[in-house]
């Protein structure tokens, strides 16, 4: 016992030390429990997981969400439930082995999924339901060729397998780690990194991996995820050449950064909306006129510009530009309009009568600043809302008669309503389940077509009409986007994603010599 | 042997002084003297008393000549030892005569040692020091020489486990560790009861006669000056006043405060009316009082105990301390239940539950030793003369005040004093505002556990004077505790004398005084130490042994 | 003998209140499902996560297959990562008792020598300096300190990093900002107990018989000024792990400190139970081993243990 525990300091020591050359360290807040994807759904561990995995076919952030090649070399998609992947040939994993189909079925087998299976695994066994778990049925119809069919018409098809939870895990390997758990502790993946060390809160090691077969390669020989807790520490570890990029950076510590002699401030929005949600079975703002009224009433650009500065925008309604061919760009942002807001409320009878907001003190960056103004800017309109600060999520969203408005925010796990509005506020949504509101037939049909049909055109008709309805019955409120602020120490250049993903491969980084 | 050669020195030295202390004086501030220009000087192997009240300097004027004066104090004057001279205001230098020319005990035996160190280790470190022998043989010798029965056997004990006599005794052996030639006593039997105190003292006595050494006994207690002490000097406001043999001094005291503090002595002469013909208001009937010690012994507190307390008397009750005296006043006001028998308050059983109860505790007050720790600190003197009243709700609320005032002005604390605290006033002062906050609920018995032991003699005699005067207009019960006998004596109609929780005697004041009858009343009476009283070594009484160990 | 096994057996008491305690506090306070799944989840994947972890059964039956688990050293599974939570634990104790066992020591050595010296010159402007010092060191707290120190020594010096252990430096910031409050708590106690020894009756029987101020102090003083200073140290024990919790989140202390907030946060059950069990059994054991102590060095208590014992006897017989 004496011993191991003397050791395991010296490992300690031994694991963090020792800077190269191309060695980086990324002081992070937080840290995923697990890195198998399909274990945890999370912003830190997306910003990992990209540089380890690979899925079949890209997001290319960086020329506007197009849609590239990534393991599979083309895909067609034969009809609204089934598609078919050619895969690279000669793509390594890092255990050595070569990636051909028998990886994709094992990928999305049911064994691996747990989605039939909920007894195995930590928490997360049940975390990539909702995006895959409309899988039916994957074929290999020979060594690189796959063909996968869903069990309902699919709009998203060709999304659900270039985005999260689809990335490719090695079979082999799986089975040599011989379970679950042991599985997630040495995940193999295809990416220009792999795994080395993960040290539940503490830290995450990633090191290069040399027979990539992309071409953008590992930028360092090793990448060090070394949590720092205090946003303070993350800074003068940066200003002391501790660390070469840092995130979480608050908005009131953007100035010292920007300030500082040898280090930057990059980042910006991530994919994400921060807004709220309204709950509509509750009587008190149960009638829809006064729900619209609490929209009208935010000045969503002075908010954004009070919490952020410049480093945030407010998004043109439940959507965002990555949506590509559904991106609605005539759309202008929620408007403002205390009159307008003013006139519903008398028409609905409001009478001054309290309504709770429950927020909780930071969760999100900046939460009960944002909360505050948001009170004081109903107040102008007249309407009496009261501030709850809550302590955890279960206290957030416990069901009785003083659940009026919460937070949220809004992921676009794929660059699509279907990802964004709609996963969120439809009927499958957790909302919808657990009667925050109830969805009008109209809309679940809307949802339906949105779901379903594969005509751009159409979808892009329905998602407007869908958004014109929710704007006068609405079950929440579009804020602003949910940025992801990084400080850079000097020399070191970083391209940040328009996503939580961080990308250490020579895209991203570059570093002065 | 050793007694032929100490005749041969005293004939030629005991002439001229060994030791004198020349104006010294000690200032705590630079400016003013709070002990001014005292001299006196001693001969070899001679007794010399200091006497005074507390605050006279006594002790700081011994501290000086110890050099073990407070940090912020100073000194100026010399000290002449043995044709040595040293001067007072180097108090550093002095550590040179400490242990090996002058040493000295203190008043309170129990914290005079380490308690965490064996009798033999505080004897084996005191002979080292002074670079003696310290083997276990010296340290058995030093104690028998110190008057410690059975020394062998205390060596191992710690300082908790012995008597306060014991104590005293093994800190009289490490003042002699050094075999000083001066032994300073600070009043050294002041907490101890009389019948050790003169065992003790006539052992001092014994070693400054055998070894010629030269003793300097403070002491507040005439008495104990006047029979153990050739001369004396008294202090009186940091000033030594009078200074001479004791004869000359006591029996033609030239200062004021001399013959104030020998007029407070002849308490003995007030006159007893022998009250006791009133009815009994209490009345105890056979009590017993036992409990199990935390050794798993059983210690009777009180054994059969049956006595009245009349209606208008005032009950001496006297004894050594663990005599059940105050088990007695305990089972007054029902701190204490009897294991068996009763007692009876107007012929009803005492009882403090319920409404009669509480009406009770109002009848029967109760009067600590400690009037500091009975006070509330925070609260002015005549608050704390209202607040009785407010607490059982006697009287007007506006009349409460007024009643107060009329109390405390008939107990002569004038009206400047209402809006002190208690810590602001003097100690005879603090026992008045207590026994006035017994009085303003007009009891009918009142309970005095040592209540005028903490006051100076000359304070003492004014007190009692007062509490008599007030018994007899409001023809109160008193049941007067002390441990002190001329106290009792000076108060006490009838006197009941305790020991080991028995009654011993049970008499009239003057009959048990005049003609004890039993021997250990007699014994009690003999180690009294009497004004003028011839020298002669008492017979020690045979105190038990208190617990050593197991 | 006797009093030692009963202390024992108290403490194992003790323990199972503290783990009865902790497992009622975190079950009530919030719903580990929802804190690790994320307000997101749908109720299918909560409904899921409870069933994997048995989090639908009653509070009462959780209760016991819980406490069954203690009795039998079986402290579960982590809620986040599957893994035993004894073994994350344990990956972790390591680098706290580097951290804590030295800043105790050096607590130790700085705070007492400087309470001794502050009262052996009570009253002067030494002495209150040092006070003065001490209160500013306990008073502030250790989260300013720490960064304080950061960017004193880390931004503008540019002498030592501020997180993680990287090699000894690691050590100077994180234990200054631990030890100036506890030094500085146990700088004043020590004065505070030596003042009441030095004005206590002893000391002049000892001076009066010719010891000298040194030995009064090395014989007298100074060992009795040590029983209340044991008292601290048991309560000291505890002030260092409270310590720790922030001086690890603040200097990124990979130690068992920061684990226990995350683990917390996440309602991650049996390794919040095992922190908090270590915290407590380490705590009884250091108050154990000063009771004892106490016994070793007071004969007073000495014989009131033995005579409390005896008593029991003297009850039961």
């Amino acid at each position: 016992m004496k011993l191991k525990l003397s050791t395991s300091i010296l490992a300690l020591c031994l694991s963090v030390s020792a800077a190269q050359a191309y060695d980086l360290t990324i002081a992070v807040a937080h840290l995923p429990n697990t890195l198998d994807p399909v274990m945890e759904n999370s912003n830190v561990s997306q910003r990992i997981i990209y540089n380890l995995f690979d899925t079949l076919v890209k997001v290319d952030y960086r020329d506007g969400g197009k849609l590239v090649s990534g393991l599979a070399d083309s895909w067609e998609i034969i009809d609204a439930k089934t598609i078919e992947f050619t895969l690279k040939k000669g793509v390594h994993f890092h255990d050595g082995t070569e990636m051909t189909a028998k990886d994709i079925l094992f990928t999305f087998s049911p064994l691996r999924l747990g989605h039939d299976n909920v007894a195995i695994g930590g928490s997360g066994t049940v975390v990539s339901k909702p995006f895959i778990g409309g899988i039916e049925k994957v074929e290999a119809i020979d060594e690189y060729t796959v063909r996968i069919s869903m069990k309902d018409d699919d709009a998203l098809i060709i999304h659900r397998f270039a985005n999260y939870p689809s990335q490719i895990v090695s079979k082999s390997a799986f089975e040599a780690a011989g379970s679950y758990e042991e599985f997630a502790l040495h995940i193999v993946g295809t990416g220009p990194y792999k795994f080395s060390n993960l040290t539940l809160d503490d830290h995450v090691i990633i090191e290069k991996f040399d027979n990539y077969y992309g071409d953008n390669k590992a930028a360092a020989d090793k990448v060090t995820f070394t949590v720092v807790p205090e946003i303070s520490t993350r800074i003068a570890g940066l200003r002391a050449g501790q660390f070469d990029m840092i995130t979480e950076v608050t908005p009131d510590h953007i100035e010292e950064i920007d300030k500082a002699e040898n280090a930057s401030i990059a980042g910006g929005p991530i994919l994400n909306i921060r807004g709220l949600v309204y709950d509509s079975t509750n009587e008190i703002i149960g009638d829809p006129r006064i729900r619209e009224a609490l929209n009208l009433a935010i000045d969503r650009e002075t908010l954004a510009q009070a919490l952020y500065q410049n480093h945030t925008s407010v998004p043109h309604g439940w959507q965002m530009q990555v949506f590509g061919k559904m991106y609605l760009a005539d759309r202008p942002i929620p408007e403002f309009n205390i009159e307008k807001a003013q006139k519903l409320l008398k028409e609905a009878g409001y009478n001054g009568e309290e309504i709770v907001y429950r927020t909780q003190n930071s969760y999100y960056t900046s939460q009960i600043e944002t909360a505050q103004i948001l009170v004081a800017m109903w107040k102008k309109a007249g309407l009496n809302v009261k501030l709850a600060v809550k302590e955890n999520w279960g206290q957030v969203t416990e069901d009785n008669e003083t659940r009026h408005i919460f937070d949220a925010s809004f992921t676009a796990y794929y660059p699509d309503p279907m990802g964004q509005f709609w996963r969120r506020f439809g009927p499958t949504g957790g909302w919808a389940q657990n009667d925050v509101y109830i969805n009008t037939e109209e809309m679940i049909v809307l949802g339906k077509t949105l779901a379903t049909e594969t005509d751009t055109a159409i979808r892009r008709d329905v998602f407007t009409t869908m958004l014109d309805k929710f704007e006068t019955n609405p079950r929440g409120a579009v804020l602003h986007e949910l940025t992801q602020i990084y400080g850079v120490r000097k020399g070191l250049t970083y391209s940040p994603l328009s996503t939580s993903y961080m990308d250490f491969t020579t895209a991203g980084v570059s570093v002065e010599k | 042997m050793t007694q032929q050669i100490i005749s041969n020195i005293s004939d030629l030295e005991m002439a001229k002084p060994r030791f004198a202390v020349s104006d010294l004086c000690i200032s705590f501030d630079g400016k003013t003297n709070i002990v001014d220009q005292v001299n006196f000087s001693l001969n070899k192997g001679e007794i010399f008393g200091i006497v005074g009240e507390s605050g006279s300097g006594k002790s700081l004027t011994c501290r000086a000549i110890m050099g073990l004066l407070p940090n912020k104090a100073t000194a100026s004057g010399s000290l002449h030892i043995d044709g040595q001279d040293y001067e007072l205001s180097n108090q550093a230098q002095l550590h040179k005569i400490r242990g090996s020319i002058c040493s000295m005990i203190f008043q309170d035996p129990m914290s005079a040692l380490n308690p965490l160190m064996t009798v033999e280790k505080h004897l084996k470190l005191h002979l080292s020091i002074n670079n003696q022998q310290s083997s276990r043989n010296a340290c058995i010798h030093l104690l028998k020489t110190a008057g410690m029965s059975n020394p062998k056997q205390y060596l191992d004990a710690y300082p908790h486990q012995l008597s306060g006599g014991q104590c005293q005794r093994v800190a009289i052996a490490l003042a002699m560790a050094g075999k000083p030639d001066i032994l300073i006593a600070d009043e050294p039997t002041t907490a101890l009861d009389v019948i050790l105190q003169a065992e003790i003292l006539d052992k001092l006595t014994q070693i400054a006669k055998n070894t010629g050494m030269s003793v300097i006994l403070i002491s507040h207690d005439i008495g104990v000056i006047s029979q153990y002490c050739s001369r004396v000097a008294v202090m009186y406001k940091g000033k030594i006043v009078e200074q001479g043999d004791v004869d000359t001094v006591f029996n033609h005291a030239q200062h004021s405060y001399t013959q104030e503090l020998i007029a407070s002595l002849s308490l003995s002469t007030l006159t007893h009316l022998g009250r006791c013909d009133g009815a009994p208001v209490l009345n105890y009937q056979s009590v017993n009082v036992s409990y199990t010690r935390p050794d798993g012994s059983i210690v009777k507190a009180m054994q059969n105990v049956s006595v009245n307390l009349h209606k208008g008397e005032i009950l001496g009750i006297v004894g050594e301390s663990g005599s059940g005296k105050t088990t007695f006043a305990k089972i007054a006001v029902g701190l204490v239940k009897p294991s068996s028998g009763g007692i009876q308050f107007e012929d009803k059983p005492l009882s403090f539950s319920g409404q009669r109860g509480k009406k009770l505790r109002q009848r029967i007050q109760y009067v600590l030793q400690d009037s500091l720790g009975s006070l509330d600190p925070r609260i002015d003197v005549l608050s704390q003369v209202i607040e009785p009243l407010t607490i059982h709700n006697v009287g007007a609320p506006n009349q409460r005040r007024d009643k107060a005032i009329k109390l405390l002005e008939r107990m002569g604390i004038t009206a400047s004093l209402f809006s002190r605290y208690p810590r602001s006033l003097s100690g005879g002062q603090r026992q008045r505002i207590s026994l006035a906050r017994s009085l303003i609920l007009q009891p009918e018995i009142l309970i005095c556990d040592e209540s005028v032991s903490a006051l100076d003699v000359a304070v003492q005699a004014q007190t009692l004077n007062l509490l008599v005067e007030l018994q007899r207009e409001l023809n109160l019960s008193i049941l007067f505790i002390s441990h002190d006998l001329s106290v009792i004596r000076h108060i006490s109609d009838r006197v009941v004398v305790m020991r080991f929780g028995e009654i011993v005697e049970l008499a009239d004041t003057h009959s048990l005084f005049n003609t004890p009858k039993h021997e250990y009343t007699k014994s009690l009476i003999a180690s009294l130490p009497e004004f003028n009283r011839p020298t002669e070594p008492t017979t020690p009484f045979d105190t038990p042994d208190l617990m050593v160990g197991e | 003998m006797q009093w030692t096994l009963s202390r024992i057996l108290r403490s194992l008491l003790t323990l199972l209140l503290l783990a009865s305690f902790t497992f009622f506090a975190l079950s009530l306070s919030a719903d580990p499902a929802l804190q690790i799944l994320g307000p997101d989840a749908q109720p299918e994947i909560v409904q899921a996560f409870k069933e994997r972890w048995h989090l639908n059964d009653s509070l009462w039956q959780r209760y016991v297959t819980y406490i069954m688990g203690i009795i039998q050293l079986d402290f579960g599974l982590s809620y986040r990562t599957g893994a035993p939570a004894i073994d994350i634990v344990m990956t972790r104790l390591p680098a706290t008792l580097a951290l804590m066992i030295p800043t105790g020591i050096a607590s130790l050595l700085i705070g007492i020598p400087v309470g001794i010296y502050a009262a052996l010159r009570q009253g002067t402007r030494t002495d209150r300096l040092i006070m003065t010092a001490s209160v500013v060191g306990f008073a502030v707290p250790n989260f300013l300190v720490g960064i304080l120190l950061m960017y004193l020594f880390s931004v503008w010096l540019g002498w030592l990093t501020p997180s993680g252990i990287i090699s000894w430096m690691s050590w100077i910031m994180p234990m200054i900002t631990m030890v100036s409050a506890e030094a500085g708590i146990f700088a004043r106690f020590t004065r505070s107990a030596m003042v009441e020894i030095l004005s206590h009756p002893m000391l002049d029987t000892s001076l009066a018989g010719g010891l000298n101020e040194h030995q009064g102090l090395r014989h007298h003083v100074l060992p009795n000024a040590l029983i209340p200073l044991l008292t601290l140290v048991g309560l000291f024990a505890g002030n260092l792990i409270g310590g720790a919790v922030i001086t690890e989140n603040i200097f990124a202390w990979p130690g068992l400190g920061r684990l226990l907030v995350e683990s917390v946060a996440a309602r991650d059950f049996a390794v919040v139970q095992i922190i908090v069990l270590l915290i407590g059994a380490s705590m009884i054991l250091i108050n154990l081993l000063v009771d004892l102590s106490y016994g070793f060095i007071d004969p007073r208590i000495r014989d009131t243990r033995r005579i409390s014992i005896k008593r029991n006897k003297v009850a039961t017989a």
